[in-house]
């Protein structure tokens, strides 16, 4: 029994090789399912934002708690971009991670307050999977998916939840600090995605849609 | 000194707190972080950051790994009660100034203030307690004893392990570019933020080719979705220490809630 379950393992493991390494044509249509890949690439792909939310900082802050130029947040869009729904699970964990690694925020706070992080990779993630963009950014179409949902539209919800729980708890003192935190927020992400996140989507993209990691739909 | 690893630093292997399972401790870590939420009062908040400060003596934890976290400490306070100089208006019976803005200083706005930063600090505290005497591998075995689903389980071993493995590569890569005599924190913000693509590319690339490995260790060791009643090697333990712990932790929990339901 042990023989011909490590055997059928074994089988799984070849197929999945195969599958992997075959074309997509008109004739032969994979089709795509949630299956241990996206669960590895979301593990591996928080990890990697947990290593560039504590190393990649230009720590520039404005108000408590809110760092002005965050470059992560590049990463984040770009993950989105590519991994679908995975891309924003792994930017929540990524938050947790190396927000209660570095002690910017205590774990049960982080859990709420990394939302956000999903949030800004999804908004992209959705809006280039409902206008059927390319992530390569080929055509005009493309570049205005972009600039209105993975530069300008993915921090928008992200700044605001976040910093209404910090005023929430007291982290930023008024509404006038609530406002100044929510706009500096949203222009440094504006520069970082623009500066970071675009070359990266040009140049790597077609690297990941090689190498059949790129998540087409919303989960596969 | 013997020395065990947890998931920040090392800790002598004397520590109280490396008796105790980590769900004990995560225990801890929510009923601090629930009282310092639920209550907004200058002594009770420094209590409670006492509390936490002596626990992280009692836990033994090494003063020189917590270097980083008292700077971040000291400009906390500092920015929090520039900020509510500033910004703030908590009501009080003396109105000091009143700034062009709108905003105000009272006799109540230094001790709020204070009482914000000892509240963040008192949880911070306790994550760090949590953090520096648990490992990865306590902080699996508690999910699943928690009974979260496997995948669950597997996703944030995976991520906590991932950090490890890629923080080396990332240090490569930045050996890599100061062997050639490129600064990355040189130049204005926008180049220092281009100097990034140039970091993180390589490091992408080196992620995306190694997933697929990871993925296909994973599946020929019989991981798949959904998956259920795996075993494993180890265990978590369970000691009296574990009781008194979740016993003081319920019933200060339930004591918060009912001061936070009403007050």
């Amino acid at each position: 029994m042990k023989t011909k379950s490590f055997l059928y393992i074994k089988l799984r493991v070849y197929l999945k090789v195969l599958v992997d390494n075959m074309e997509e044509t008109k004739e032969f249509k994979i089709k795509k399912r949630v299956t241990p890949l996206h669960i590895v690439l979301t593990a591996i792909m928080a990890g990697v934002l947990g290593i560039l939310i504590l190393y990649a900082a230009i720590t520039t802050t404005i108000v408590p708690g809110v760092a002005a130029l965050y470059p992560a947040t590049a990463f984040e869009v770009v993950f989105g971009i590519w991994f679908g729904v995975w891309g924003g699970i792994a930017a929540y964990i990524g938050l947790i991670i190396a927000g209660s690694y570095a002690g910017w925020f205590p774990l049960p706070l982080g859990i709420v307050l990394a939302v956000s992080d999903f949030l800004a990779a999804f908004i992209p993630a959705a809006f280039f999977r409902i206008f059927k963009a390319n992530p390569e950014l080929k055509n005009l179409k493309d570049w205005i998916v972009y600039i209105i949902a993975g530069i300008f539209l993915s921090s928008i919800p992200g700044s605001l939840y976040y910093n209404l729980i910090n005023l929430y708890i007291g982290w930023i003192p008024s509404w006038e600090a609530f406002w100044l935190g929510v706009i500096s927020w949203n222009l440094g992400n504006y520069i970082v995605v623009a500066v970071i996140g675009t070359p990266i989507l040009k140049i790597v993209t077609p690297f990941v849609k090689r190498t059949g990691l790129y998540v087409e739909k919303w989960f596969a | 000194m013997v020395t065990k690893k947890s998931f920040l630093f090392y800790l002598p292997e004397n520590s109280p707190f490396l008796s105790i399972n980590a769900i004990s401790k995560l225990l801890i870590l929510f009923t601090v972080s629930f009282l310092a939420l639920s209550i907004l009062d200058f002594k009770i908040n420094f209590i409670i950051f006492l509390i936490t400060v002596l626990l992280l003596f009692i836990a033994k934890v090494p003063l020189k790994n917590l270097k980083l976290w008292l700077y971040g400490f000291a400009f906390m306070l500092i920015f929090l009660t520039t900020m509510y100089t500033l910004l703030s208006k908590i009501p009080g019976e003396h109105v000091y100034i009143i700034f062009p803005w709108g905003t105000f200083i009272t006799e109540n706005t230094f001790p709020r203030a204070l009482s914000i930063a000892f509240r963040i600090w008192s949880m911070i505290f306790a994550a760090l307690i949590f953090l520096s005497t648990t490992s990865d591998m306590d902080i699996i075995l508690a999910l699943r004893e928690l009974k979260f689903p496997y995948t669950f389980c597997f996703l944030v071993s995976l991520s906590l392990r991932a950090i490890s493995m890629f923080s080396e590569d990332w240090k490569s890569i930045l050996d890599a570019y100061w062997s050639r005599g490129i600064d990355i924190n040189k130049g204005n913000i926008i180049k220092r933020l281009r100097n990034y693509v140039s970091i993180t590319i390589p490091l992408i690339i080196i992620t995306l080719n190694k997933i697929k490995e990871v993925d296909y260790a994973a599946e020929s060791r019989g991981f798949k979705i959904g998956i259920k009643n795996r075993t494993t090697l180890e265990t978590i333990k369970w000691s009296i220490g574990d009781y008194i712990i979740i016993f003081f932790s319920i019933i200060i929990f339930v004591s918060a809630l009912i001061i936070f339901i009403f007050k």
